[in-house]
């Protein structure tokens, strides 16, 4: 016991002299780093909230919060409000109907906090905040406008996941009129803008190979396909194919290669190598693929 | 021709001669270069070894327009991976040291190397304690303040 604590005040007198503390560190300082813990995980944050004034200060910030990653959060937490602890405790009907009104209310309390905490995050320009509104009412609430507007600024901020589907949305929907029910336009942009948009998706390196671009179908698809049937298949049903006059390689090999065999490090092809018309006619098709549901 | 070499003097007074194309990628050191020719620039509060530090990340990152040179030609992806090894290899302490160096020396890629550094170690803490002892920090929290910051963590922020 003694020595340890020897030992450790000794430690302490060697680098005492010349030691900075981190949050005596200039503010905007402590902003780039809290930010960057930030878009790490939401549970980082979480922590360095706790470590002292200043950085639960410099946590609340404008910029920290915009960069903030949300992969923690599913995309729709508040469907899924459980406590198995007190599941546990009930044996009488009346108890089973206390406990049901107790989850009722604080599953209301969780709805609204988690809201107000996207509220912030979206009025903070957070990207992954902005995409998951943006999806929610496109495909879920029917509310197309505003999903549009949403999954544009989050793609305008180079959120990939929303460049993907508002790309694709664009193609679908390009060069038609505004109609109630189907895909309908945001500030006018076009199907052309949709190519656009997909082609910086590819050129920025974000996805170079269509073994990544499957991955991301993949991962967006999952979580939108579940609450989005209908407006998926009114996308389908609004594509009509471009006529590209390419030499067909692109199309021939798309197609050979998506039934059985994955795409993998001897059968890939590099996607600026491919025809993007075909491509995305190809990725259209498959997105919003809904016939397994 | 030969190079132009400068003369920086740390806190210790120990002089450093740097080839000049090295030293300006502080911007603070262009300017005073500019400034004052021909004269050694003293850095008062670094201390030898942290401009050592520096020195051997501006040497590394030189991009040398005349072509010769070896501390020049790397890669991106080479370079990205020996900045990654140089602040690996730094200990906590000095990794402050050198942060504030890059600050005030301004030199944006050794500020962003070593900002991305703290943020992954603070990321990779298992709670606030393990934060605060890590990086020096005073809990200046009262109990009733840090029992309101975990009602409010309970729910995302």
């Amino acid at each position: 016991m003694r020595s340890s604590s020897l030992h450790a005040s000794c430690l302490f007198k060697n680098s005492n002299k010349r030691r900075v503390s981190l949050d005596s560190l200039p503010d905007d300082l402590l902003v780039e780093i809290s930010s960057r813990t930030a878009a790490s995980s939401l549970s980082a944050v979480r922590n360095l909230r706790l470590v002292s004034k200043t950085f639960k200060r410099t946590c609340d910030e404008k910029y920290v919060i915009s960069r903030l990653s949300l992969h923690e959060l599913t995309l729709l937490t508040w469907y899924h409000y459980q406590d198995p602890e007190l599941e546990r405790k009930v044996r009488t009907e009346h108890e089973r109907k206390v406990l049901n009104k107790k989850k009722e209310l604080e599953r209301k309390v969780r709805t609204e906090r988690l809201s107000n905490f996207y509220k912030r995050c979206r009025r903070n320009g957070n990207p992954e905040a902005l995409y998951r509104k943006g999806i929610i009412n496109y495909f879920r609430r029917n509310q197309k406008h505003k999903g549009l507007k949403l999954l544009s600024q989050a793609a305008k901020k180079g959120n990939k996941e929303a460049t993907y589907v508002y790309g694709l949305i664009l193609i679908c929907g390009g060069g038609r009129d505004i109609y109630e029910e189907g895909p309908v336009l945001h500030g006018g942009e076009t199907k052309q803008e949709g190519f656009k948009i997909l082609s910086s998706l590819i050129k920025s390196l974000m996805s170079k190979t269509l073994e990544e671009l499957v991955d991301m179908r993949e991962k967006i698809g999952g979580s939108i396909r579940w609450l989005g049937t209908p407006v998926m298949k009114e996308l389908k049903r609004a594509y009509a194919p471009d006529k590209c006059g390419c030499d067909g390689r692109t199309s021939d090999f798309l197609a050979y290669n998506c039934a059985w065999h994955r795409y993998g490090e001897d059968n890939d092809m590099n996607t600026s190598s491919a025809c993007e018309i075909c491509l995305w006619d190809h990725e259209v098709k498959c997105f919003f693929d809904t016939s397994n549901e | 021709m030969s190079k132009k070499m400068i003369v920086l003097k740390s806190s210790e007074g120990v002089s450093f001669v740097v080839e000049e194309a090295v030293a300006r990628q502080s911007k603070i050191i262009s300017f005073l270069v500019e400034e004052f020719p021909d004269r050694e620039l003293p850095l008062t509060n670094m201390t030898s070894e942290i401009l050592r530090k520096t020195i051997e990340y501006c040497k590394k990152h030189v991009v040398e327009d005349d072509g010769g040179g070896d501390s020049s030609s790397s890669s991106s992806g080479d370079l990205k991976e020996w900045d990654v090894k140089f602040v690996a290899e730094i200990d906590q302490p000095r990794l402050m040291d050198l942060l504030m160096a890059a600050n005030y020396l301004d030199i944006p890629s050794l500020l962003d190397v070593t900002c991305q550094k703290v943020a992954d170690t603070i990321a990779a803490c298992n709670d606030e304690k393990e934060i605060r002892a890590t990086f020096n920090i005073e809990n200046d929290f009262t109990e009733e303040e840090v029992e309101a910051i975990r009602m409010e963590n309970q729910y995302p922020i």
